[in-house]
């Protein structure tokens, strides 16, 4: 598992994607920056709608995910490496789970930094009372997590997996779970606002239909397993080039 | 006088046991509409098979199946005994070389022996893998990228790789494409090498020579069916009792016909419309003797001998016709 998964983490850290996620994952940090430089009043409703809902949990962390997890067998599938660990007698599902801890292991740093961090720039100044940025954080790692499930088996499923996963980042994740409330119990992003809210309870309090956190936390750890299981399935069922 | 039953030579060498490595029972697979491999039977064991025929014949896939990397469509296969599909543990025991160039370029050919070692549980991987670079004789190069590597090169430790777990059947796809003459001369020695040692090799080409060079009993596979299985001296006999159309190209096509003419090993001549002399000969080791003695002895001087109807498609016309 310990090999599958140091050969992965150098797949996935190739120049153009880690340049991509430190480019994604300066916007939050330079529109904090900004904001503070120029002393714009920013109110606690603000960051979480705009930095932290809007901003990271909405853009920055699925696409910088998306990016690395849809890569984690797609990349393998299409350039034909992937015999080089199916045809081997480690199990699917140990390859399945070094591929996936990969996976997280470099789209989480990204999303994490960029959101701490600006948490922290604006919720430093006088505009925003702020609490210990570790609700965030554990929001933020419950959405890498969970989005890495699902985009790795994306990945394994579709040679188009990225454009598969733009679409479901911005439909369902964007457009959908923020009207229709219903899909909120479908919407990984919502999951991650019900753990920051669970955990401090200041974040989005002004916020609609949060998701309770056993609920939101329940919701995270059963898609996550779902996915986790059809990545196996499919890695033993798919004929693999 | 037309079937599609395949042409059988003599059996192929029963392993210690006497049971097949590989039992290939009525397996068909398709794609879609599209048939890749029909009703296919035959059995594999100890020494080396070649799995001979053209490209899109459907060598690779029925090789896919038999490893477990694809399902099939029907029938049953047994590798060992059992079932590739989705059976890990199997791969103890096989090695496979697939056709697609598959290596992580980033990685030096001795990480990427090493790695496939490790993947295989071998106990002291670095070990076996320098024993493997060693067989396949790229000590040189070990140190160095892959993706730095000519392409015979990267078949080459793609091989380290796959015998470097020891396996006992060792499963090759187009094994020597991309490989010049002298590596070709080397891969085909260390192949021999690797069947005497007791393992079980099967490997696919679309070029008779090549398999003649390797294998014993050969399995030609056209169109997705299998058209003659067996020992190769046998079936290349038969082949060769059937009459070939050889194009010469000379600097004059007919002084030349008119001396082959008289020749016991040619049945007729014609010119084809670029006036290049056309040969029909049911002796073609004869001819091919034979003509440039001839053309020397004429002050004719030979730009090209090829023939017109060695392909595996012909071949197959041939056997499905006697």
């Amino acid at each position: 598992m310990t090999d599958i998964f140091v050969l992965s983490i150098r797949q996935l850290t190739g120049k153009w994607r880690v340049l991509i996620m430190l480019g994604l994952g300066a916007l939050p940090v330079i529109n904090a920056v900004v904001s503070a430089a120029f002393n714009d009043p920013v109110s606690a409703t603000q960051v979480d709608a705009v930095l932290i809902n809007g901003m990271l949990l909405s853009a920055v962390l699925p696409l910088i995910v998306l990016s690395v997890s849809s890569a984690a067998f797609a990349n393998e599938v299409e350039d034909r490496t992937l015999s080089n660990l199916t045809l081997t007698p480690v199990p699917r599902s140990t390859v399945v789970a070094a591929k996936l801890l990969a996976a997280i292991a470099v789209g989480l740093p990204a999303p994490l930094v960029s959101g701490v961090a600006s948490y922290l720039i604006l919720t430093s100044g006088n505009t925003v009372s702020g609490g210990s940025p570790y609700a965030l954080a554990t929001g933020v790692v419950a959405g890498v997590v969970v989005y890495s499930a699902v985009f790795v088996w994306a990945g394994l499923m579709t040679g188009r997996a990225l454009w598969a996963g733009l679409l479901y980042v911005f439909l369902w994740e964007g457009l959908f779970s923020s009207f229709v409330s219903g899909v909120r119990y479908m919407s990984i992003r919502q999951y991650a606002v019900g753990i920051i809210h669970g955990i401090d309870k200041s974040r989005f309090e002004d916020t609609l239909n949060v998701l309770s956190l056993p609920v939101a936390a329940g919701m995270a750890l059963v898609v996550f397993a779902v996915f986790v299981v059809l990545s196996v399935r499919r890695l033993r069922a798919m004929d693999v080039p | 006088m037309t079937t599609n039953a395949p042409v059988t030579a003599s059996a192929a060498p029963a392993s210690p046991d006497g049971a097949p490595v590989i039992d290939v029972n009525h397996v068909s697979r398709w794609f879609g509409n599209v048939v890749a491999v029909s009703d296919v039977s035959f059995q594999v064991r100890q020494g080396i098979t070649g799995l001979l025929g053209p490209n899109g014949a459907g060598k690779t896939t029925l090789l896919r199946m038999m490893v477990g990397l694809a399902a099939t469509s029907d029938g049953t296969l047994r590798t060992f005994g059992e079932d590739p599909r989705d059976n890990p543990a199997l791969y103890r025991r096989i090695g496979v070389m697939a056709e697609h160039e598959s290596v992580y370029g980033f990685l030096t050919g001795r990480q990427y022996v090493t790695f496939a070692a490790k993947m295989r549980g071998v106990t002291n991987a670095s070990g076996a893998a320098e024993q493997a670079i060693k067989a396949v004789d790229l000590v040189s190069a070990q140190d160095r990228r892959m993706d730095t590597y000519s392409r015979g090169m990267r078949q080459r430790m793609r091989l380290a790789a796959t015998i470097v777990h020891d396996p006992e059947l060792l499963i090759l796809d187009e094994p020597l494409s991309g490989a010049d003459p002298r590596q070709r001369v080397e891969f085909q020695s260390l192949l021999k090498d690797l069947g005497r040692g007791g393992r079980t090799i099967v490997v696919s080409s679309h070029i008779l020579e090549e398999v003649e060079q390797l294998a014993d009993t050969v399995l030609l596979i056209i169109n997705g069916k299998l058209a003659a299985s067996g020992n190769y001296r046998a079936i290349r006999a038969a082949l060769d009792e059937r009459p070939y159309h050889v194009r010469v190209v000379c600097s004059d096509p007919r002084a030349l016909g008119s001396w082959l003419v008289r020749l016991k090993a040619v049945d007729a001549i014609s010119f084809d419309p670029g006036g290049a002399l056309v040969v029909l000969s049911s002796n073609v080791a004869a001819l091919q003797r034979a003509l440039p003695l001839h053309a020397k002895e004429l002050g004719v001087r030979l730009t090209r001998v090829e023939p017109l109807d060695d392909s595996l498609e012909s071949v197959f016309a041939y056997l499905v016709e006697r």
